[in-house]
């Protein structure tokens, strides 16, 4: 249930943790994890791979129950909200490594599909507020173009304007710049932080991109499904 | 930015229109891929059509005969399995259906099978010929009550207009020399008129004789046994009634038939003892499986290359649902864009059939509806199949 009067924290983990497998073939993937991300804050979760860090953004973007441990996203409580979790999905910006766009729609109609998901049915209004993320991200002369005739960088783009024209109280990043040359990494993760500072929402990034770690409020690193904290200049730690 | 309408946090249905405008963009983006997927379901429909149209074809061409006459109670015997494979009843049983009082009047009628010499080619083509009483009103074909007076003659013969051209240009004949003679069964008929009835799957062409002519070109044949009985009822008469008394007296060999009943016999024998009707049937079910395959291929396909985007869409907060209403919708207009085209189509096609093979082929709308019913369903099947792909798309991968 949502609680107005709270905090502005996004995302709130206790003792979070995770296996894969049953009996003798379990892996504990994650261990007694706890992170807290606050309205406005950039922050990035560094580690190898098989670290854990799919896992816990997949716990967090609500893909998969909790097992053990507290969850809070946007308010919701995870191992409370199992029966609506498309709606606290709906609160959520994902950004994949991937775009994942769709190829017979243009640019616009992609990003059009978060509103009509939402129920914006008026077609004048979404495809006004189409436009203008696609002009924030650089891609209105693009609007009409599908994605096989933009270049790599352009898709993603699109695919972070799909994923923030909701103006969702959370984003989640899963390597936004893996696929990507170093100027248009530069210009998506400025454009998320851009987003973050702007709008007041909060930002999950999992990267191993060393260039963008300047941009963080904060870096996580975590490994063998252990999350080590830094200070952040707020005071409060993220990582518990 | 503004705001959202709805939160995101408020339970929204996505409307329907959506997801066919979504499926429809995704069916029409690749179109030779869409014209090929949409040609299947179109050769489908043609085959489910056609296969259809030659059914009723067959039925309606085999029971004209009967849905014609004018007779309200039949009598055959029970081994008698269709109007060219009758078995005999003595003549004497037809006339105890005199006895019940509602029974006004009853008829005999012959059926053979003899060959027709073409008088201008002298090429033989079997007829089908009919024995009657020329002073029984029970046939009303167009032309045959003007021409029934020549019939009370011995050795003259009319002739169906309908019959095959093989039969030869005897209409034309008759108008430019009047009457004339042909050879039957071996024997030298005067052709003294003609009459409109149509030809069916298992005569080629027609002919009425009177019963006495009938008898000499069949002397096999015995005039004390009837191969079709028709009785006609007093005005008023509770048909249902006096079937239950003539059941009454008559042997147990003697079918006692209503028109209607007498129409489903003919049927019955087309249907389930000729393998005819099977091998229509049949082709119906095959032409549903073809195009089963083909749009179940299609949407399995647009499914399967999407899988990634639907994850991705589902992670977005998209519910199965949605993607379950884009495969049916999909459906949907495979079912539209395929069958209409092939209505048009086979109304010409079922005209071509009709001039080759001149048995009426009448593309009614009843035969359209049953088309569209079993290609929706043949569609919906399809999209069912293809939809358990859907269960597979799930948002954690976008996350590998």
């Amino acid at each position: 249930m949502m609680d107005f009067s709270s905090p502005p924290c996004l995302i709130e983990a206790e003792n979070l943790s995770f296996h894969y497998g049953e009996g003798d073939l379990v892996q504990q993937v994650l261990k007694n994890v706890g992170l807290r991300v606050m309205s406005g804050e950039f922050i990035i979760l560094a580690g190898p791979s098989g670290s854990g860090k799919s896992t816990l953004l997949s716990l967090i973007g609500a893909l998969r129950p909790i097992q053990k441990g507290k969850l809070q996203v946007c308010q919701y409580d995870m191992g409370q909200s199992k029966a609506s979790m498309h709606l606290i999905r709906r609160q959520i910006g994902y950004v994949f490594q991937q775009h994942n766009l769709l190829n017979f729609l243009t640019a616009r109609q992609n990003v059009e599909m978060t509103l009509e998901m939402l129920g914006d049915d008026d077609e004048f209004s979404r495809k006004e507020k189409s436009l203008d993320m696609l002009d924030k991200v650089g891609l209105k002369k693009e609007a009409n173009k599908y994605p096989p005739e933009l270049s790599v960088g352009q898709r993603q783009r699109v695919a972070i304007a799909r994923s923030l024209v909701h103006q969702p109280r959370l984003i989640l990043a899963d390597e936004p710049t893996a696929s990507l040359d170093g100027k248009s990494g530069a210009q998506v993760v400025e454009l998320l932080r851009d987003m973050v500072k702007t709008a007041g929402c909060g930002a999950l990034v999992v990267t191993h991109d060393e260039r963008i770690f300047h941009y963080a409020d904060a870096i996580l690193r975590i490994e063998d499904g252990v999350i080590y904290g830094e200070a952040r200049e707020g005071g409060h730690n993220v990582g518990v | 930015m503004r705001r959202q309408n709805s939160s995101p946090n408020t339970p929204t249905a996505i409307p329907a229109g959506y997801a066919f405008r979504l499926a429809w963009r995704q069916l029409s983006y690749q179109k030779v891929r869409f014209f090929t997927a949409v040609a299947g379901v179109v050769f489908a429909c043609i085959l489910v059509f056609m296969q259809i149209g030659f059914k009723t074809a067959l039925f309606e061409s085999a029971t004209l005969l009967q849905r014609t006459m004018t007779g309200q109670i039949y009598l055959s015997d029970v081994q008698s399995e269709a109007i060219w494979r009758l078995v005999p009843f003595p003549r004497k049983t037809l006339y105890r259906a005199l006895s019940v009082p509602d029974v006004q009047d009853v008829s005999a009628m012959y059926v053979g099978q003899a060959p027709w010499k073409n008088p201008v080619t002298g090429v033989n083509r079997t007829a089908l010929i009919l024995g009657i009483d020329p002073n029984v009103d029970v046939f009303p074909f167009e032309g045959l009550s003007e021409a029934a007076p020549k019939l009370r003659m011995r050795n003259v013969v009319l002739f169906d207009e309908f019959s095959r051209p093989e039969f030869g240009p005897v209409k034309q004949i008759l108008a430019e020399k009047g009457e004339f003679p042909v050879e039957v069964a071996g024997r030298n008929l005067d052709v003294v008129g003609t009459y409109k009835m149509g030809i069916t799957f298992s005569a080629d062409g027609n002919l009425i004789v009177n019963d006495t002519t009938f008898f000499e070109l069949f002397p096999a044949k015995s005039p004390q046994g009837v191969d079709v009985g028709i009785v006609k009822l007093a005005p008023g008469a509770d048909i249902q009634q006096v079937q239950k008394e003539l059941r009454d007296i008559m042997p147990v060999n003697i079918k006692v038939m209503t028109r209607e009943e007498y129409v489903e016999d003919e049927k019955a024998y087309w249907n389930n003892i000729t393998p005819i009707g099977y091998i229509f049937n049949f082709g119906v079910i095959m032409g549903l499986f073809v195009g089963l395959v083909i749009v179940y291929q299609v949407l399995y396909n647009d499914i399967n290359n999407h899988m990634h985007e639907y994850a991705t869409l589902k992670a977005m907060g998209y519910e199965d649902s949605y993607f379950v209403k884009v495969v049916l919708s999909s459906a949907v207009i495979f079912v539209v864009v395929g069958f209409f085209p092939s209505w048009l189509l086979c109304s010409a096609l079922y005209k071509v059939v009709q001039a080759s093979i001149f048995i009426e082929m009448n593309l009614s709308f009843e035969k359209a509806l049953l088309t569209f019913c079993l290609i929706s369903g043949m569609c919906f099947i399809s999209a069912l199949l293809a939809v358990r792909k859907l269960k597979v798309a799930n948002p954690v991968d976008v996350f590998q």
